[in-house]
């Protein structure tokens, strides 16, 4: 029923009105969330949304509209209201919206690899266990230890899109995490510690195995230790010195100096009003011959990535997910783009840049735009231990614990839960309270060493704010660890 | 949008059929919001679009177990999974703490003053491009370009409980921001909000964000890089960035569940002096110059809460979950359904104010100072101390006896905002900052917060340090 009322709309009498019309339709959207907190079951939630999207262009001015009650006149008057805004923005559309042509029409079908449905295939009862299984291992770990959390979420969304270029979509999308954290507090000093990463863990496009490879309870003693372990740990000195970056950390420092840098629309100034520009909008005629970082610096974007949280088959405007250099040696090739900010491009530049799969909303009643997808550094050379022990003096930090940048993704500032120093190329004391800061060129450009492929993991950001009204999108980055040199780094406590 | 009639209808039709499905207590919300939103960047149009949300949100408590499910398929078979997924039990009952009774009885709630306006609702996509037309034109005029978000619409909330609860109120909000940039150097901005389209102060918006522009682009730049690894400068904070600090500063340690968790900077403070004298901050939803909401998220009536009183630490918030787990009572502060884990967090904080103007501040500055007039991405680096930094942007200025000498490049500051808040010297007269585009629903909210000026704020690096 979906399908025909929607695609009636793209073939009846309104469609003579606009340049251009695109429905993307969520039958359904399934979310669940089990938190288990100090032994006790906090917050059981499941949501179900459904609802369309549709998105025209008249007049070279966009217009949407969105709706959740699904009837024939309702669709009719959602897409009249569409159409209703495209012609009032069409006043003052200068210069008016062009789409890069593609190749069409598409036809498409994906469903997210998934060996374990975890809505039909794994009871509530079976989750909640193992949640309870894991905090009775997190008690065990430590007696500084005043707060556990471990928590499971899943996602499942049905997704239609077709347009009126005759392109048709349908994607199935299913998302699993879990994750756990410790709280230890002795007097005033209060330090945490997360697996597989903070802010409740890793999420990837699979299905409940993703959550059982994890194996939660195999780290909950170590964790424990280590939050307790912080207590008494030194903090991290102010100096500068080559820092190790672990792929947690290193994922969101991706996310926040490369990512968002990179995405077309924010370049062009369309995120001035909430997310902020890019520094790069001073350099659009410079990609390829633009050095973002050192010759170790490669940088992929790709959301065919096996279980990557920016997995998927096509975006919100019909283009099959596909794998693209954005930095290669360290210069700057590629960019995160639409059919909007392509053709722009093309008319600022006069060079061709191919929309790449980059166009997500996060719910039906959201606009598409430009998000990353999963952005990752292509691993290097070594394992982990060989680059220590490369390391006469340095620092080595792990897992996020808080992440600031400025609007235009120059100056950053990034806080872990933990560090260890590293002396003659040995890891030696732990660090407390650990941060450090610089400018995004100068920190890739001083990246000289990459690890491996065995060392290089992937983690979800559900969390990456853009847009208004805000969307929280989620995206994926993969990373080795890697050294970087001569890098600011400091405490977070008070001085 | 429902009627409140077909809201009442619809929340008894729900209540009672949690009934029969065996539920103990139960709790449903009922959220609409329609939207309009026109976003522009540089003179032109990047989004215009009607958004319309409607969710039911469902929460059953049988036993010791509690599930929460939302839905926004309000068709029959919608609702009937709703209460499928609310009342499905887990098993491990033992597992679960004791929900407490549910709040209540509460009927009929009326706000303190008229808080919905058709005509902000019913804005059309012509008269919000109308405004948006004026706003392009006047930045022509100053040769700057525009980035601007026009946002009007309304919601109605309904709760009801078990327990007797049944609160239904309306609202709307009308909210426009500015950024105005040149080529190179000049980001200016400036944010009104209302209830009411008519009140939303477009002609001093226009002129906040025009000064600040025209003051960046006719006075040179200042070079100027901190000494060594941090400097410490006295500030000027305009409303929007003390709007920044504050609501970061109640939502970490004025939560009452990190409060009782120990990871507050007042976990075991409270009746003690933690801020300056001249700090009295309150969360107040009846505020004239704020946006009212009459009732929490589980419809327990709003009511002014006093914070700090003369620095003196005098409450932190609870919902009534939280409030009966540590003996306490709940301050109405409960947030959405699927939020509760989080805790209770103020969401109208109103930061008394003082008698001095920004231009006075200015003129009062001997000593090199700061004028802020706005954060960007500030996060909490140490909880427990309340450490936060960020980037300054969209203008900030060098002040020299007495006078802005110039524009500074964005700065990054690293402070505790208690030690903050007992260096602070001035405090002007405060207005609404409100920012509407959060992740969840259209809600009336906002802080009432005047500018600052304080003494020795921590900056560690700026956007033209080091680059290569």
């Amino acid at each position: 029923m979906w399908r025909e009322t929607l695609s009636s709309l793209l073939s009846g009498k309104r469609i003579k009105q606009v340049d251009y019309a695109d429905v993307r339709v969520i039958p359904s959207h399934c979310e669940e969330t089990l938190l288990v907190k100090n032994g006790k079951i906090l917050q059981r939630t499941h949501s179900e949304n459904v609802g369309y999207g549709i998105r025209v262009l008249a007049g070279g001015a966009w217009g949407f509209a969105s709706c959740s009650t699904l009837d024939h006149k309702e669709a009719e008057k959602s897409f009249d209201r569409a159409i209703e805004m495209a012609r009032a923005s069409a006043l003052i559309a200068d210069p008016p919206v062009r789409l890069y042509p593609v190749r069409g029409p598409i036809q498409g079908k994906y469903r997210t690899p998934c060996q374990k449905d975890p809505f039909t295939e794994v009871t509530l009862e079976e989750k909640v266990k193992a949640l309870l299984k894991t905090d009775q291992l997190l008690r065990e770990s430590s007696a500084k230890v005043t707060l556990r959390e471990s928590s499971m979420t899943f996602s499942k969304m049905e997704k239609i899109w077709m347009n009126s270029e005759g392109s048709y979509v349908e994607q199935e999308l299913i998302e699993s995490g879990a994750g756990m954290e410790v709280v230890a507090v002795l007097r005033d000093e209060v330090q945490k510690r997360s697996y597989p990463n903070s802010f409740r863990g890793n999420i990837g496009t699979a299905g409940y195995e993703f959550v059982e490879s994890m194996r939660l309870a195999d780290h909950a003693l170590r964790i424990g230790e280590e939050a307790e372990a912080l207590l008494f740990a030194a903090p991290c000195p102010e100096t500068r010195t080559d820092l190790i970056l672990m792929p947690d950390q290193l994922c969101l420092q991706i996310h926040e100096s490369i990512g968002h840098a990179i995405e077309l629309d924010r370049i062009f100034g369309s995120e001035l009003t909430y997310a902020g520009g890019s520094f790069l909008s001073e350099h659009i005629q410079e990609l390829g011959n633009f050095r973002y970082g050192s010759p170790l610096v490669n940088i992929v974007s790709d959301s065919t990535l096996r279980e990557g949280l920016g997995t998927f088959g096509y975006d919100d405007e019909g283009i099959a997910a596909q794998k693209n250099d954005i930095i290669r040696e360290g210069m700057l090739v590629g960019l995160l783009s639409s059919r909007e900010s392509s053709d722009e491009y093309l008319r600022l530049t006069g060079k061709s840049l191919l929309p790449n799969s980059c166009m997500r909303a996060t719910h039906s009643n959201r606009v598409p735009l430009i998000r990353m997808t999963n952005l990752y550094l292509e691993p290097g050379e070594g394992t982990l231990a060989e680059l220590i022990h490369r390391t006469n003096e340095g620092i080595l930090m792990e897992t996020n614990s808080s992440w600031s940048i400025d609007d235009l993704r120059k100056n950053f500032s990034f806080g872990t839960e933990i560090a260890w120093e590293i002396k003659k190329g040995k890891r030696t004391r732990m660090l407390k309270n650990p941060f450090y800061r610089g400018m995004t060129l100068d920190f890739w450009n001083s990246c000289n060493a990459v690890c491996g492929p065995s060392e290089w993991r992937s983690y979800g950001t559900p969390n990456c704010g853009k847009g208004m009204p805000g969307q929280s999108m989620h995206v994926g980055h993969g990373a080795s660890p890697a050294r970087f040199g001569q890098i600011q780094v400091g405490s977070q406590g008070l001085k | 949008m429902k009627s409140k009639d077909q809201i009442e209808e619809l929340l008894s039709e729900c209540l009672a059929r949690l009934k029969v499905a065996g539920i103990d207590q139960g709790e449903i919300l009922y959220w609409e919001t329609e939207m309009g939103t026109i976003r522009t960047f540089l003179n032109r149009v990047s989004h215009h679009g009607m958004t319309g949300d409607a969710d039911l949100y469902m929460t059953a408590i049988r036993g010791k177990e509690i599930g929460r499910a939302q839905t926004s398929d309000l068709g029959r078979n919608g609702i009937q999974q709703l209460i499928r997924r609310a009342t499905c039990q887990v098993g491990h009952e033992a597992s679960f703490t004791p929900y407490p009774v549910l709040p209540g009885p509460f009927r009929n709630l009326s706000p303190s003053r008229k808080m919905f306006y058709e005509s902000t609702l019913k804005m059309s996509a012509g008269e919000r491009i109308k405004l948006i037309q004026e706003t392009v034109d006047h930045s022509k005029t100053f040769q700057l370009k525009c980035s601007a978000r026009l946002m009007n619409g309304g919601g109605r909330m309904g709760i009801i409980n078990s327990s007797g609860a049944l609160v239904i109120a309306e609202y709307t909000e009308a909210s426009l921001s500015l950024i105005l940039t040149d080529e190179k150097k000049v980001s200016a901005y400036s944010s009104r909000s209302s209830e009411n389209i008519e009140f939303l102060n477009k002609d001093l918006t226009f002129q906040e964000a025009t000064e600040n522009a025209i003051r960046q682009k006719s006075l040179p730049v200042v070079p100027l890089q901190l000494k060594g690894n941090e400097e410490f400068f006295d500030v000027i904070l305009g409303p929007d960035a003390v709007a920044e600090w504050i609501e970061t500063l109640a939502s970490t340690g004025l939560n009452g569940l990190h409060y009782e968790e120990e990871e507050s900077f007042v976990s075991g403070r409270l009746n003690q002096k933690l801020l300056g004298e001249n700090i009295c901050l309150y969360d107040d939803p009846m505020e004239l110059h704020g946006l009212h909401a009459p009732f929490d998220f589980e419809g327990v009536p709003k009511k002014k809460i006093v914070l700090f009183e003369q620095g003196v630490a005098k409450s932190v918030c609870y919902d009534s979950s939280t409030a009966d787990k540590f003996s306490k009572k709940s301050t109405g502060h409960a947030l959405p359904p699927f939020e509760r884990s989080y805790g209770a967090i103020p969401r109208h904080l109103f930061l008394k104010g003082g008698k001095s103007s920004v231009e006075e501040m200015i003129a009062s500055s001997d000593e090199p100072t700061l004028y802020v007039t706005r954060f960007h991405y500030t996060n909490v680096v140490n909880s427990k101390v309340c450490l936060l930094t960020g980037m300054t942007k969209d203008g900030t200025f060098l002040i020299r006896k007495g006078k802005i000498v110039g524009p500074v490049s964005n700065l990054r500051f690293l402070e505790s905002i208690p030690e903050a808040l007992n260096r602070v010297t001035l405090i002007g007269e405060p207005r609404l900052v409100h920012d509407p585009v959060g992740y969840g629903g259209l809600y009336p909210e906002g802080s009432v917060v005047p500018p600052l000026k304080i003494r020795k704020v921590r900056f560690i690096g700026s956007s033209a340090n080091l680059e290569s």
